[in-house]
């Protein structure tokens, strides 16, 4: 896979650090999203702050010394409903609970889902300008659009997911058209049925990814595993993105010798609590990892999202799984 | 009294506006340590109150509580277990619900109760029959993390211990019916024997409530006539997994209560009322109406507040009907 980065020119250290997406919001953003939706602040008003978001944690990234950076999602509020109230032939309905004291607005399908115009191309090229590093474009993917919405409309799951996949499919070619390298399509819900992976998970994926020049990452979350693996290694993508520590490293026992056919992006910072791992603590993760995995073919991230934390937290976790990075990269050279 | 309509028990805690947004905010302000516990106790009354009292409104002859206590379905109940922490996320079934998952790190014991207070608290909301809800052994053991017991089955026997204590406790409190929620079950009939055993423990500390155990998210007419062995007063049944369950009840007849699972859940699509009522009739033929309870699918909380709403409005307004019908 390193062939690709070359041919890109992008220079990538051994275990590239990364984050998944999204960053916390400033609390001034928070308040004024909401004013938006009660439609008391128009959409230009909005976006300027949530550029200036975006600004901030760019930078912050590059402090930190992150390799591959995001955009932060300033503008997103949850991965589903964002991409929902985008296209067309969805509505945004109401609050579900996701876990503890969280909830997400669960859209509905009502008719065909359709893609009239990029959905997120605008943000990542507003990033992709403010920094020389690689920003790593990131939707939200068909499987996980559909299994996260109610469908009024299609007639089972794999029509939904074949429609989403389509629809998306116009999203991806126009971020690589516009010169994205680096595009993680997220599928937390991937493991959820484990058969309809080959079934039709496996078909929607190709739709996103065949024969487009980018190197393509699917981050998983919080799935049963085991019961899709090694089928998920099947899947037309060259990185696969796995939530490690929040089940401390168990999901690491499945692994055996097919999974270095793919690129690893390891999650090693847990990120639902408030502890910051320290240094020594992410750098045993990583050496755990690496007595199993090829060095060559991990990259190193949080589990998830690190938008449910403070910037602080979000901002020191990074930083030590940065640094916690680097300590075993000079080990690695020496060695 | 025919067909008698029951929650199943979880309801959605959180709605439109602020008033059905209080104790998402509560429960933050309670988390940065804004609150104390007794100010988020005040609004889980103050909830359990209104979400019973909604319940009556329709017409719901068995409520529950909403289970807004819970965190989820699993970690609960290790909330008052020795050697029992709860450990990391994970998927519930095939929902867009995360659990986190009780990690054994040593042989499990109770330490107090669990549901027990939740009830005696509710009850007092209600003239109607309260039933306390319960997540079953082997869906505890199977969603737990056993870093202790040599096998599955000594797990299985220790949650079994310390759920046949809760259900002691809630009967001799005068629950006159508690659930039993077993939905992994189905997807590990392999050991039923085993779960019928530990069952057989339950019920004999069960001081005189009737038992319902309610499996779902999974296709159930495989262990159909295995499930009319256990010791329980009532089998529920999720009808949206596979379609062959009305058959087997056509089939083998019920010796037990049916809690007839015919409003889905998971989908934000109203239920007609014609067909569920057709559906009904049929398995009226087959086995005495007396013997059938109408029910969600599964716990409402995956559906909005206002669906959920308007589904269980439905129900009442569909077992009216039937009981119409039946006169």
């Amino acid at each position: 896979m390193r062939k690709k980065f070359s041919k890109y020119g992008l220079d990538l250290p051994i275990l590239p650090t990364t984050t998944v997406g999204s960053l916390p919001k400033p609390p001034k953003l928070k308040k004024l999203r909401k004013e938006h939706l009660k439609g008391e602040l128009n959409k230009q008003d909005l976006r300027a702050i949530e550029d200036e978001a975006t600004e901030k944690w760019v930078e912050i990234q590059e402090d930190i010394d992150l390799d591959i950076l995001v955009d932060g999602e300033m503008y997103r509020g949850d991965m589903v409903s964002f991409f929902a109230r985008n296209l067309n032939g969805l509505e945004i309905g109401g609050l579900v609970r996701s876990y503890g004291n969280r909830y997400y607005r669960k859209p509905k399908i009502i008719e065909e889902i359709i893609w009239d115009q990029p959905v997120t191309l605008d943000y990542w090229k507003f990033a992709d300008s403010l920094t020389d590093k690689p920003v790593k474009a990131i939707i939200t993917g068909p499987y996980t659009m559909m299994d996260w919405s109610f469908d009024e409309y299609y007639h089972s799951r794999k029509e939904a997911c074949l429609s989403f996949a389509k629809v998306l499919r116009n999203e991806v070619e126009s971020l690589v058209d516009s010169g994205a390298k680096i595009i993680q399509i997220d599928e937390p819900a991937i493991a959820v049925r484990p058969g309809e992976l080959m079934d039709f998970v496996d078909d929607a994926i190709n739709i996103l990814t065949r024969d487009l020049d980018a190197y393509f990452i699917i981050h998983a979350c919080y799935g049963t595993f085991n019961e899709i693996y090694p089928g998920i290694l099947d899947l037309d993508c060259d990185n696969l993105d796995l939530e490690l520590s929040n089940d401390d490293f168990r999901l690491a026992d499945e692994f055996d010798e097919r999974v270095h056919t793919k690129d690893i992006s390891a999650g090693v910072i847990d990120v639902h609590t408030r502890e910051i791992e320290d240094i020594k603590v992410v750098k045993s993760r990583i050496e755990n990892l690496l007595e199993i995995l090829d060095s060559k073919k991990v990259w190193i991230d949080p589990d998830c999202g690190l938008k449910t934390r403070k910037e602080n937290e979000a901002r020191e976790k990074l930083a030590n799984m940065v640094e916690a990075t680097k300590i075993i990269r000079k080990e690695l050279l020496k060695s | 009294m025919e067909i008698i309509t029951a929650n199943f028990g979880s309801y959605p805690r959180v709605g439109e506006g602020p008033q059905e947004n209080r104790l998402r905010k509560k429960y933050q302000e309670k988390e940065e340590e804004k609150i104390g516990q007794e100010e988020l106790e005040e609004v889980y009354r103050d909830y359990s109150r209104k979400i019973i009292k909604e319940q009556e409104s329709i017409g719901i002859d068995i409520v529950t509580d909403g289970l807004i206590r819970w965190y989820d379905p699993i970690s609960h109940f290790g909330k008052n277990v020795k050697n029992c922490k709860i450990d990391g996320l994970k998927r519930f079934f095939d929902t867009n619900f995360y659990y986190r998952q009780p990690l054994i790190k040593g042989s499990i014991d109770r330490d107090g109760p669990t549901v027990l207070d939740e009830f005696q608290i509710a009850r007092r909301y209600t003239s109607n029959e309260l039933k306390p809800v319960l997540t079953g052994p082997f869906t505890l053991s199977d969603l737990s993390i056993n870093e202790h017991y040599e096998d599955f089955e000594s797990l299985v026997y220790d949650w079994g211990k310390i759920l046949a204590e809760e259900v002691r406790d809630l009967s001799s409190s005068g629950a006159k019916k508690i659930q039993i929620n077993e939905p992994k079950i189905l997807k590990k009939s392999e050991y039923f024997d085993l779960f019928n055993s530990v069952m057989e423990d339950i019920e004999k500390a069960n001081e005189g409530s009737d038992l319902f155990l309610y499996t779902y998210f999974g296709d159930s007419s495989n262990i159909y006539s295995d499930l009319q062995d256990l010791p329980v007063d009532l089998l529920g049944f999720d009808f949206f997994y596979g379609s062959n369950i009305s058959e087997k009840i056509e089939e083998y007849g019920t010796e037990k209560y049916l809690g007839l699972g015919l409003i889905n859940g998971r989908t934000t699509v109203m239920e007609e009322k014609e067909k569920v009522i057709s559906k009904v009739e049929n398995l009226m033929s087959f086995i005495d109406k007396d013997k059938i309870y109408l029910n969600p699918s599964c716990g409402m909380e995956y559906l909005p507040r206002n669906v959920a709403f308007k589904k269980l409005k439905n129900m009442v307004e569909i077992s009216k009907e039937l009981r119409r019908k039946i006169k």
